[in-house]
């Protein structure tokens, strides 16, 4: 199996799965989503791997859904580029985002352990959400949701549910620390300390039961959906999707047109001096 | 009122039952439970009683259930007799039941933590409304390390879902100061203050209307049913026989603690159990 936007390593117990773009901080393509299932369900067929650690190469961990390719996404197709997409259409890409990724991630088999450093930001961060155990560095920067485009309802409601601090922390910037003490992710390191911390864990986990892991998992998995996980996951994928049909008034900056007029990258940038 | 295992005292509107097994480290066996089926019944029923503290003699708060395997321990524990899905399940509704009640019990309850405090010692914890803990108290449930699931949907409900996996996933023991971060214990005081801090807690909680007090702990723990804590209760309970019928060490190399515990005896066991663990400080 050979992959253009991840690397898979294994080393049992452990498998490793490294997002590889790294010269854009890893952002979630639906191509590299789609390379990160195929990776897990090697691994989870694999009896040798017990653990699985989700990373990033270079600077980040990951900036979240690929920007550039936002609206223009392949599954829509090109005759809807400047037009708005059926409902059906709109609603059927984020079922594929929460079906096929989010929750299969959430819901795989084997332990996952995301180790995180720089950027972790919108999708990226309900990325890690979705591990079971995450680990980041100190001074790895955490945004929960996408309020770069526009304010876009998040894609995932795990955050909500992890900390009890959801709707709060929207649209804030969060260090590793300050993620640590709202339970957004489990601890943070120092960052020379962060694949040793990692790695340590990974060991751990392989060591333990697997069938203590499994159902563990499997328990507290459930304890989520008692408490209506489902229910609010459906809520906010619709937003998402919800989210395309927002009207920028003539008075606030639009992202979009910038994009349109001088390419992604640039106008990323204007809405960050925007802030 | 007399009981063996547990003592239980009340004086000034505060009743206190303490385990009262100190040389196993207040280790849950079938008598000790059913005098504290007893004594928690007495301090709901008594209008008298207006606050409840749990605590334990001796060296630890609670060491969790029992696992000797002796006749008075958890059957779960016990190989040579094979237990019955059936017993299984009675012993598994009577035990959540008891952590529930305890959870809606109609005053408030304040745990008091000292030295160890694990698996089923948690389950106590996490039911109170307070938890009071020494500075060297040691948190956690290494029965995962055993094969067990855990069935304990407080876990999730009080720490959130990735706390409650990392310490579920690895069976680690974490100290004082780490369980008031994650927010399993409400304070942490020196070992020499833990009276004076409790007392003032009861104090304060005393000088509450007792309506209000019950009015707002019938209304939090509504919420968390809910929230589904119920079911969860029951999914919890049914993973953990699952668990147990699973046999667990049962899969070959893996380490089975009841075949060691029986040619070695508990305490060899256990740390045979910890040693790969230890090494990587955990």
């Amino acid at each position: 199996m050979s992959y253009e936007y991840i690397l898979y390593e294994k080393e049992a117990p452990i498998a490793r799965i490294i997002m590889n773009r790294p010269e854009k901080h890893n952002p979630l393509g639906k191509p590299m989503m789609r390379e990160i299932i195929k990776a897990l369900e090697i691994a989870g067929e694999d009896r040798e791997v017990k653990v699985v650690i989700i990373k990033g190469a270079g600077r980040s961990f990951s900036s979240g859904h690929d920007i550039p390719a936002i609206g223009m996404d392949i599954e829509l197709g090109p005759e809807y580029i400047g037009k708005r997409p059926p409902a059906k259409m709109l609603i059927e890409r984020d079922e594929w985002l929460k079906r096929e990724f989010y929750q299969y991630v959430f819901n795989f088999p084997k332990p996952t352990i995301a180790q995180v450093h720089g950027y972790c930001i919108y999708g990226g961060n309900n990325f890690q959400l979705c591990c079971d155990i995450t680990i980041a560095a100190e001074n790895a920067q955490f945004k929960p949701k996408g309020d770069t485009i526009v304010t876009i309802a998040s894609y995932l409601p795990a955050d909500t549910f992890a900390t009890g601090f959801g709707p709060r922390h929207l649209g804030v910037k969060m260090d590793g620390k300050v993620a640590e003490k709202w339970g957004v992710v489990n601890r943070a390191v120092p960052l020379e300390k962060l694949e040793e911390e990692v790695e340590t864990l990974a060991k751990v986990i392989a060591q333990m039961p697997e069938d203590s892991v499994n159902l563990n998992k499997k328990c507290l998995n459930a304890m989520m959906d008692f408490d209506g996980l489902e229910a609010a996951w459906r809520t906010t994928h619709i937003a998402h999707a919800m989210g395309t049909h927002q009207r920028v008034r003539s008075d606030e900056f639009n992202i979009f047109k910038m994009r349109a007029k001088e390419g992604a990258s640039a106008a990323i940038h204007a809405r960050q001096r925007k802030r | 009122m007399g009981f063996e295992n547990v003592i239980y005292t009340k004086k000034d509107r505060v009743a206190v039952i303490s385990l009262n097994r100190p040389h196993k480290l207040n280790a849950l066996n079938e008598p000790l439970l059913a005098d504290f089926d007893a004594a928690l019944k007495a301090a709901e029923e008594d209008r008298a009683v207006a606050v409840l503290t749990i605590q334990g003699e001796g060296r630890a708060f609670c060491a969790g259930y029992d696992v000797s395997g002796d006749e008075n321990s958890d059957p779960a524990f016990d190989w040579r007799n094979k237990p019955m899905m059936y017993d299984l399940y009675t012993r598994e509704r009577r035990r959540q039941d008891r952590i529930e009640n305890l959870a809606r019990f109609s005053k408030p309850t304040i745990a008091k933590i000292h030295g160890y405090c694990l698996e089923a010692g948690c389950s106590i914890v996490l039911a109170c409304d307070f938890a009071v803990a020494t500075e060297d108290a040691r948190f956690g449930d290494p029965s995962v390390r055993m094969g067990m699931c855990t069935d304990l949907p407080l876990w999730y409900y009080v720490l959130g879902i990735k706390r409650a996996k990392e310490l579920m996933l690895t069976g680690k023991i974490i100290d004082a100061a780490e369980a008031e971060r994650i927010g399993l214990v409400t304070q942490t005081v020196p070992v020499d203050k833990i009276d004076e801090e409790v007392d003032k807690l009861v104090q304060v909680l005393l000088a509450n209307p007792a309506d209000a007090l019950r009015n707002n702990r019938e209304a939090f723990q509504a919420a968390l049913e809910a929230r589904g804590l119920s079911a969860g209760f029951r999914f919890a309970g049914d993973m953990r026989v699952f668990s147990v019928l699973q046999r667990p060490g049962s899969r070959p190399r893996e380490f089975n603690f009841f075949e060691r515990r029986d040619q070695k005896g508990l305490k060899a066991a256990f740390e045979d159990m910890n040693a790969p663990f230890k090494k990587l400080g955990y």
